[in-house]
């Protein structure tokens, strides 16, 4: 999983968001590291409602305009617990060897 | 979308810069195409297949009722034998029984009208070219119009209806129902364009209702999307008459033109990922 995605599924891990509140939410996880951009996150937004992983939740009309709500799927939530442990480990992995083999190198 | 770029933009921001612009038009293409050949892109590509059959039953309809209209009026002078009007007949309904059992859902029986109607018009030319060895005016001139744009639309019609289930699919695709009056009025303009040159009072008539219909149609992006894909076989169709290219080129060009152009564009409220759906609780 891509980690646009990945952060996608975080900002939407928490409740229901729209297009904008997921660009700040993707900033803020990834302490502004990553920045989406409008196109990118429509595309990725589109092929994750197609891989069942997102859903539509409800739309609202502000000043004059649509504000569609994106929520996470139970498909989507099992993806994201799968890649966020996989992640987890290999950085609990990464985090050991360093301790170990970056203390026993230069000590 | 808008709103998101509205709520990211600077104050006195009048329009995106060129990197967010970028981004769009890059964004725009990996949906379009995501969906053409991503996870459910045999439902698109059935979808466009189920519209080239409608759109192609529609242009032999209308063939045919150009055909028995001017058999009718005599307008050429040139009078088929009588033992040929049973073909023409046959090349007009067919197609109009077709569209119609498609319109009912009823799969097979709307296969058979598309495979009598390759029958019949196979049939015809053989008798053509049986008859008349000889070329002359009249009877022949209408055979040339039996070339492969002609053998061609009712075969991609034949065999989608023949292998797909839920021909309904197709209209429903298409658009709802006030704009079939422009899918027939665009339809209409294009194939009678021959009359052009003569501004006769069938091409006006068809040109007017393409007008007012075109006109209701740009106001929806299904009917903008309808025009694009009607357009195609249209222009298509007018090349062929006026025998800019080859009737072969133009033919396959222009379904599979037709068919890409449905597949790329979904209409909105298309089913994307059924699948998925099912299983939402």
């Amino acid at each position: 999983m891509q980690e646009p995605t990945f952060l996608i599924l975080t900002a939407l891990a928490s409740g229901p968001q729209h297009g904008y509140a997921i660009i700040t939410e993707v900033t803020g996880i990834s302490a502004g590291r990553v920045k989406l951009r409008a196109g990118t996150l429509y595309a990725a937004l589109d092929r994750l409602q197609t891989e069942g992983l997102i859903a539509e939740d409800r739309e609202e009309i502000v000043d004059g305009r649509v504000r569609r709500y994106y929520r996470l799927t139970g498909e989507g939530a099992t993806r994201l617990a799968t890649e966020a442990e996989r992640l987890r480990r290999n950085a609990a992995e990464a985090v050991a060897r360093l301790r170990t083999g970056y203390a026993g190198g230069t000590a | 979308m808008i709103g998101v770029l509205l709520a990211g933009a600077h104050p006195g921001q009048r329009h995106p810069g060129v990197r967010d612009t970028a981004d769009l038009a890059r964004g725009a293409l990996l949906i379009r195409f995501g969906r053409a050949f991503g996870p459910n892109r045999t439902a698109h590509w059935q979808r466009a297949l189920l519209i080239a059959a409608l759109i192609g039953l529609t242009m032999q309809g209308l063939q045919g009722m150009r055909w028995l209209t001017g058999l009718v009026t005599d307008r050429t002078g040139d009078i088929l034998p009588i033992a040929e009007w049973p073909f023409i007949v046959a090349s007009a309904l067919l197609p109009i029984g077709g569209l119609l059992l498609m319109g009912a859902g009823r799969r097979w029986p709307a296969a058979g009208l598309a495979w009598a109607l390759i029958a019949v018009e196979e049939t015809f030319v053989y008798l053509m070219v049986l008859e008349h060895s000889i070329p002359a005016p009249g009877p022949l001139a209408l055979a040339t119009y039996l070339t492969t744009w002609e053998k061609l639309v009712p075969l991609v019609a034949t065999v989608s209806l023949t292998l797909l289930r839920e021909p309904r699919r197709g209209l429903k695709s298409l658009g709802p129902a006030r704009l079939a009056l422009g899918f027939a009025g665009l339809l209409t303009a294009f194939i009678w364009v021959e009359e052009l040159a003569r501004f006769t009072p069938a091409f006006l008539a068809g040109l007017a209702v393409f007008a007012v219909t075109a006109g209701l149609a740009l106001r929806s992006a299904t009917g903008r999307r309808l025009l694009i894909l009607l357009a195609l076989p249209s222009f298509a169709y007018m090349a062929l008459l006026l025998r800019y290219f080859d009737s072969g080129l133009v033919a396959v060009v222009g379904m599979v033109a037709l068919c890409a152009v449905t597949a790329v564009f979904p209409r909105q409220g298309d089913p994307r990922a059924p699948e998925a759906r099912r299983a939402e609780p």
